[in-house]
């Protein structure tokens, strides 16, 4: 048993805390002096996403303390702080009721289903269940391997990967269903832009029950800014949605050299039985 | 030493906000728990259940008549352990712990949430803070 008996007491910060906790002014000019860096090309006169570009928490945890000296040069790991959804995510379901803006907006005969879902998420959302996220739910890759006719996306959570070809092909029209879509990629100037139909209808786009049909349309962008990526997507699916949906922008950060997506844990869910308010974070 | 103990706050701080988001959605302890319900069960490790979107801890609790019940313990996704520095070797199957937390809303028997752990050498384990079991 490798117990820690210097300090095997873990005080842990008040959850109070937790809903205040944005990026802080030194994340965010942290992560301005990264993009600010020269963006390094491939030989294919592209941007480089090759990387791994998720979370390191406790990495920025140093950093916010001040006890790792930052250099931004892509050699120490610094990890990004989310975008306002993560705020969210923490600050509880009235917050992210309010924010009308990060969920699309249904036509008048499927609203009663989106208010639906949202009141009841903590019981209906299939992700709970260990069902898959899907795309874009998924999110940002952790890591990303570029090649010149295919990129490969490989996520931290759920063991997930994604192969995107690049190779000029077009969407396949035999392609099944799934929940990750299936994926071409393009670039458009500086901006990886990665396509991505024929879906299964059984995922959530966020986990405040906002659904979709299988004609939905995502379109993902990247776009390397020196050691950073500014990812967005966007959602079209007009048999319910009264427009399209728009994200909000979210930066990645280079981590570590060397560093790599690693396995997830497995998921097995035995508690939605005992669930008895859909308080959620 | 008081260095070591901020940095504790502030990694358990960012990592809760970090891992909180798309990895793993997951309920709030108040949806399933019961603050005013503390309980502290004394028994023996016998499995463990390292898997999302939770992870279990079970407990082999003998009562005064000497008949053995199963507990289940629910605490935070492994990830979010991972990122607090608690890992499953940290729970030996096999060693008698107690376990102080909250039993569920809902009513079922030998069901609870971890707050801390206290090992028979008297050193606890603090998983979960007081203001995160509201």
């Amino acid at each position: 048993m490798k117990l820690p008996n210097c300090i095997l007491t873990f005080v842990l910060a008040p959850g109070l805390l937790l809903a205040q906790f944005g990026p802080t002014p030194q994340q965010i000019e942290q992560m301005k002096k990264a993009a600010a860096l020269p963006t390094p090309k491939t030989s294919e006169g592209h941007p480089d996403l090759n990387g791994y570009w998720g979370f390191n928490a406790m990495a920025l945890a140093a950093n916010v303390l001040g006890t790792q000296k930052v250099t931004l040069d892509g050699k120490v790991p610094v990890a990004a702080p989310e975008s306002l959804e993560q705020k969210f995510n923490v600050s509880g379901v009235a917050a992210r009721l309010a924010d009308t803006a990060a969920r699309p907006v249904y036509k008048p005969e499927f609203a009663a289903k989106a208010k639906d879902n949202f009141e009841r998420a903590a019981f209906l959302d299939p992700s709970y269940k260990c069902l898959p996220l899907g795309v874009p739910r998924v999110g940002s890759p952790s890591e990303i391997v570029q090649t010149p006719k295919a990129t490969y996306f490989l996520y931290d959570n759920r063991n997930i990967f994604r192969v995107i070809p690049t190779d000029g092909r077009g969407h396949d029209p035999k392609a099944e269903a799934m929940p990750m879509g299936e994926s071409i990629g393009r670039w458009e100037g500086d901006t990886f832009v990665v396509d991505v139909v024929t879906f299964t209808d059984d995922t959530w786009l966020d986990g405040d029950g906002s659904f979709h049909t299988p004609a939905m349309h995502v379109m993902e962008r990247f776009t390397r800014k020196g050691n950073t990526i500014e990812y967005s997507y966007t959602v079209e699916d007009p048999a319910v949605m009264a427009k399209p949906f728009a994200s909000r922008p979210r930066t990645m950060m280079l981590g570590q050299s060397g560093q790599h997506a690693t396995e997830d844990y497995p998921c097995y869910e035995m508690e939605q039985q005992h669930l008895t308010t859909n308080e959620r974070h | 030493m008081l260095q070591m103990f901020r940095n504790r706050v502030a990694i358990a701080v960012v990592s809760t906000l970090l891992l909180g988001g798309t990895a793993w959605g997951h309920h709030s302890f108040a949806a399933e728990f019961d603050s005013k319900k503390p309980v502290s069960i004394t028994g023996v490790i016998s499995k463990l259940d390292w898997v999302n979107p939770h992870a279990y801890v079970y407990l082999d609790v003998k009562d005064a008549s000497g008949a053995t019940a199963r507990w289940g313990f629910q605490t935070l996704p492994p990830g979010m352990m991972k990122a607090r520095g608690v890992s499953r070797d940290m729970f030996p199957v096999g060693q008698t712990v107690t376990i102080f937390g909250y039993g569920p809303k809902d009513g079922t028997q030998n069901l609870g949430w971890i707050k801390k752990v206290q090992y028979a050498d008297g050193r606890v384990l603090q998983v979960t803070a007081e203001e995160e079991s509201k």
